[in-house]
């Protein structure tokens, strides 16, 4: 049985596996850095590593998210997303649930991918995500300021 | 008659002048011509003595006869001529002489002519004296009516200067005329304002006595007043007193509302100080919500390194982990046993500050009942006060219906005040007409003054026996001009 860590981001209900997730924090001490990506927040140092943040909400092409960092579990990937609310964990199995209109609409603006499973939880649909997948993705790898 | 004599003479005299040059004239031409023929004559006489001198020599030749014979010839012709011009200044001699006669004819009829003419004149001018005499004669009488008749002789000058010095003497009478009624006008009006002057005094000593029985009677009744004011004086004695006896029992009062207010004080700052625990109580409670969504994000984090444990790749890893969730667990402790002690000793703090809230509010209770008792005893000397203040009500009542009186008749002497200014006013009023009246019966006496300073009066008009007889003369000329 998988247990999901659900959250929000620039207005997106989401979820990620929690055996992906390695911490949350609350107020950490980000830093910019010049010459990157406007979703791309800069850089923390959690637990006395370098980590680097990246803004979800404006990654998905919504607006900023401002609230906890989700620090990804290192055989994933040395990252931390930041989120705007942590709604909680999740026991339950993920269905099968299409996409809704803001999901279409960050798909077709941002640079997030959606899966098609999503945890139901007290009427709102956290959609999946492939942690896998993003952190690998080139979008998500490259942080250098676009012209 | 004169001019038509004089241009007679005139028209005569110039003829005569005229003859006489005429006559000049042609006696000057027959001269000439008598000595042109004359001097022609004896030119010619001598031309013939020369010819017939040489027919009578005997060495003649005959060219020099024929030469002589024709100066002959052409004498004898001249001679005609000669006797002509001769007859010419013959006629015009006597023709001359004819004009020079009638020229002395008429020079004598001239002169006599001009005799007869200045005899008239002299005779016309004597007339004319004797009217002008006899027209301004009356003047010496004083009578204004006399006038000189203008005529064109030689006395219209002084006919016209007659007549302009009685008129200028006739405005003169009647301006002086004119004067003197309004100064007799104005001497009466001064004589009506004097009498208004004196009624008006006679009224306002009237007044006077009457505003003097009005202040008598004020008088007396001042007198029942100063005996109702010794009986409120005795009135508020009696409720000074007892408003000593008050004041004592509110002084008292006073001083344990005093305390009780100090009382109140105190049991302020111990709220205050309440107010302020209540502030670091909920500054911990702030502390204890922290503390509460660290405890949540403690919890998610065990959580999920709860299930990673299984995951964990060393042992290593999992113990570095639980000695991290073992510090922030330990420090979360720690911020909750100080937010604990905190709260306790704020708890001990509000007990205390509420035991002696307590205690105040006990003593407030007591000053109060104190001070109730305090207050019945002042309420006593005011009821007190209050019978005293009816009786000096009652006394002030009684004043007041004195005052009330009092003002009437300070009215009624106010109002006979009034008259009295009013009669003052009419008194002023009637001297300031007194003295307008007076500026005036100045200005005309400087008026007559200036009338009569540029004229010399006649000897008559001098005479104080005459100067009825010539005031009337002079209003009656007056009179004749403001008819006029």
């Amino acid at each position: 049985m998988t247990q999901y860590l659900l959250f929000d981001a620039g207005g997106l209900d989401l979820a990620a596996p929690s055996s992906l997730v390695k911490a949350i924090h609350e107020d950490l001490n980000i830093q910019a850095v010049a010459g990157t990506s406007h979703w791309f927040r800069g850089l923390a140092v959690a637990h006395g590593k370098l980590l680097p943040v990246t803004d979800m909400g404006a990654f998905a092409g919504r607006r900023s998210s401002s609230g906890r960092t989700l620090e990804l579990d290192p055989s994933a990937s040395i990252a931390g997303l930041q989120v705007d609310n942590i709604v909680g964990l999740s026991d339950e199995e993920a269905d099968n649930v299409p996409l809704s209109d803001a999901e279409n609409d960050a798909l077709s603006v941002g640079k997030l991918t959606f899966s098609e499973r999503a945890i139901v939880n007290k009427g709102r649909n956290h959609r999946v995500l492939d942690i896998g997948s993003l952190v690998q993705s080139p979008e998500f790898l490259n942080i250098t300021e676009q012209p | 008659m004169a001019d038509t004599n004089n241009n007679s003479n005139s028209r005569s005299l110039g003829i005569a002048i005229v003859c006489l040059a005429l006559a000049l004239c042609a006696l000057s031409v027959s001269i000439f011509g008598i000595v042109t023929s004359t001097t022609a004559a004896q030119q010619r006489a001598m031309d013939m003595h020369a010819a017939w001198q040489t027919l009578q020599s005997d060495s003649v030749s005959g060219s020099e006869a024929a030469s002589a014979t024709n100066v002959l010839s052409a004498n004898i012709v001249e001679v005609p001529l000669l006797q002509s011009a001769n007859l010419w200044a013959a006629g015009l001699a006597a023709l001359s002489f004819l004009l020079l006669v009638w020229v002395a004819i008429a020079a004598r009829n001239l002169f006599r002519a001009k005799a007869e003419l200045q005899s008239g004149i002299h005779r016309s001018q004597d007339s004319a004296l004797g009217r002008l005499d006899t027209e301004t004669s009356p003047l010496l009488n004083g009578d204004l009516r006399s006038s000189a008749t203008e005529t064109t002789d030689v006395t219209s000058p002084v006919a016209k200067t007659f007549n302009h010095a009685v008129a200028e003497l006739r405005w003169l009478v009647a301006t002086l005329s004119s004067s003197a009624e309004q100064l007799a006008e104005s001497l009466d009006k001064s004589r009506e304002s004097a009498d208004k002057v004196s009624s008006a005094c006679s009224e306002q000593s009237r007044r006077i006595h009457l505003s003097s029985n009005d202040l008598f009677s004020m008088s007396a009744t001042m007198s029942g007043l100063s005996a109702d004011a010794a009986e409120s004086s005795y009135a508020a004695k009696t409720a000074v007193e007892k408003a000593e006896a008050g004041g004592v029992a509110l002084s008292a009062s006073l001083h344990r509302l005093s305390a009780i207010r100090d009382e109140a004080d105190s049991t302020t700052r111990v709220m205050h100080r309440l107010a302020e625990n209540v502030s670091a109580i909920d500054e911990c409670i702030t502390v204890i919500q922290d503390v509460a969504k660290q405890t949540d994000l403690l919890a998610l984090n065990t959580t999920i390194r709860a299930s990673a444990g299984s995951r964990a790749a060393t042992v290593n890893d999992a113990a570095a982990d639980l000695g991290r969730l073992s510090d922030e667990v330990a420090q979360l402790a720690e911020v909750l046993g100080q937010a604990t002690r905190d709260i306790s000793a704020i708890t001990r703090t509000i007990t205390q500050d509420a035991s002696g809230t307590v205690q105040s509010m006990e003593h407030i209770a007591s000053e109060l009942a104190s001070g109730v008792e305090q207050t019945q005893q002042a309420s006593d000397a005011l009821d007190v006060i209050q019978g005293s203040s009816h009786s000096l009500h009652e006394s002030v009542v009684q004043m007041t219906e004195r005052c009330v009186e009092q003002t009437g008749i300070a009215r009624k002497i106010t109002e006979s005040m009034d008259e009295i200014n009013q009669i003052s006013d009419q008194t002023i009023d009637g001297l300031a007409l007194n003295a307008v009246s007076l500026d005036e019966l100045q200005k005309l006496a400087v008026e007559m003054r200036n009338a009569i300073v540029g004229y010399q009066m006649p000897e008559a008009h001098r005479r104080p026996g005459s100067k009825n007889s010539t005031m009337s003369v002079a209003r009656r000329a007056a009179d004749r001009a403001v008819n006029a």
